[in-house]
């Protein structure tokens, strides 16, 4: 086959320039608040854990601020981060502190509430470590308010699965709950058990519940049977959300946008 | 999505590079329908049927019907017991493109950019008696869009051809989307 040898030179070269004028960016910037980073060695895990701190941009020595917990935080701490503060500048809130908690490549250790193919069942020594190591470096080291009902908790995937395992069998750590595409089919259904288990006790507790779900994953079935057992909840503001067009992965930054939005919505300040 | 707009644009660019002065033996007006069976990476079944069209040397138009339907139960995937949740998932996407066809008239490749609409059907139940709920049920549409590439042998009346396809925006969840097919493709107009 002969082609003409300048009318590719010229085509490659625009092909060339179309490349480089598709990856010109915007400027995304967004100004938060002073960040630091830490690690933390856990004796409940035997594991350390990266941990990353986002601090409101008018951060004071003086006040107390409220906290968002993130898991698989090398994966979503910069959005939540962002997000936080955009959202409750948006709405005349004010922004809280926001901890990442990275992964250490032991979600299906520390995520998982019992043993199975996937998982190894690590959730109650992983709470072990959110309740008397992290929390308590966080509350002694920034102005973060010491009750349970500043502290929200955030997680998709295997990471929802966790934050519902913690609203189920701990829920006297958090009063806010952000269930991203949440793992509820993991073990059976072993949540909904424990949901079941726990009911007479939690629904008495005020607290917030976000759930949201990909409208193009599997598993839809369990995730709908926990958000209606929990809109029996008398104390619950309770929000339910689907990510159009999206399959389980790529929900979750457009589900982390929601679920800020409502909670913040929520707020009183 | 600048950045598949550029894909597109290069590959309708370059096409036309490629279909100036040249002494590919395809340059008459050809038409083929292409049957094909596949399956993608994880657990779909898919039934093709692919038209294409040579409209000048070697641009091409084409258009595709593909089914697509679950042959795994998700017990065989993840930790839920088969027997006790069922979970039925296909699609069906229409899909028109346009590309450049490389080679000759007995052994080529045909390269494609494909869009269209796709429809999603999911039913999900269960039987555990612990649990409340029965069943629940999505159906919606939303845009599919991606490269086709087609390899042709033959030059009878019937050849041997085997298709990939790969969506936009494989990551991070559109793995799924990658299908492997072979089938058997005819012409229709010499």
């Amino acid at each position: 086959m002969i082609v003409n040898k300048k009318g590719l030179y010229i085509t490659h070269t625009i092909s060339g320039l179309i490349i480089l004028l598709s990856y010109s960016c915007t400027n995304n910037s967004v100004e938060m608040g002073r960040q630091d980073s830490f690690t933390l060695n856990s004796s409940h895990t035997e594991s350390t854990y990266s941990i990353h701190v986002t601090l409101p941009n008018n951060y004071s020595s003086s006040e107390v601020y409220e906290t968002i917990y993130t898991l698989d935080g090398n994966w979503y701490f910069d959005h939540v981060s962002e997000e936080s503060f955009r959202i409750s500048e948006q709405k005349s809130k004010q922004n809280e502190i926001v901890v990442g908690i990275n992964h250490a490549d032991r979600r299906m250790i520390d995520y998982a509430p019992t043993p199975t193919n996937e998982g190894e069942g690590g959730a109650a020594n992983f709470t072990r470590f959110i309740n008397e190591e992290l929390i308590p470096y966080i509350e002694e080291h920034f102005q973060a308010d010491t009750t349970r009902k500043s502290r929200a908790i955030l997680g998709h995937s295997a990471g929802g699965l966790y934050a519902a395992y913690l609203f189920t069998n701990q829920n006297d750590l958090f009063a806010n709950y952000f269930m991203l595409s949440p793992a509820i089919w993991y073990d059976d259904g072993v949540l909904l058990q424990y949901e079941r288990d726990n009911r007479s006790k939690n629904e008495l507790s005020e607290q917030t519940v976000f759930i949201s779900k990909a409208e193009l994953e599997p598993t839809q079935l369990f995730m709908n049977i926990f958000h209606d057992r929990l809109e029996m909840y008398d104390q619950i503001s309770l929000g339910f959300y689907t990510v159009k067009g999206k399959q389980h992965a790529s929900s979750a930054k457009p589900a982390i946008t929601e679920a800020l939005k409502f909670y913040y919505s929520l707020k009183e300040k | 999505m600048k950045f598949f707009l550029s894909i597109v644009l290069i590959l309708l660019i370059n096409s036309v590079s490629y279909s100036q002065k040249s002494t590919s033996i395809i340059e008459k007006k050809a038409s083929s329908i292409e049957t094909t069976l596949g399956s993608d990476i994880v657990y779909r079944a898919h039934l093709s049927g692919l038209v294409k069209y040579n409209i000048f040397k070697n641009i091409t138009i084409a258009t595709q019907t593909n089914l697509a339907r679950s042959y795994k139960s998700m017990g065989e995937i993840v930790s839920i017991s088969s027997d006790n949740f069922q979970s039925i998932n296909f699609t069906y996407t229409q899909r028109f493109g346009v590309g450049v066809v490389i080679g000759k008239e007995r052994f080529n490749h045909t390269f494609l950019v494909m869009a269209g609409p796709k429809y999603y059907h999911l039913k999900e139940t269960h039987n555990y008696t612990q649990i409340e709920e029965a069943s629940t049920t999505v159906s919606t549409w939303f845009p599919d869009a991606g490269f086709l590439y087609s390899l042709k042998i033959g030059k009878q009346d019937s050849y041997f051809t085997t298709q990939l396809y790969v969506p936009f925006l494989l990551y991070p969840d559109n793995l799924m989307g990658i299908t492997l097919s072979v089938g058997i493709g005819f012409p229709i107009i010499k």
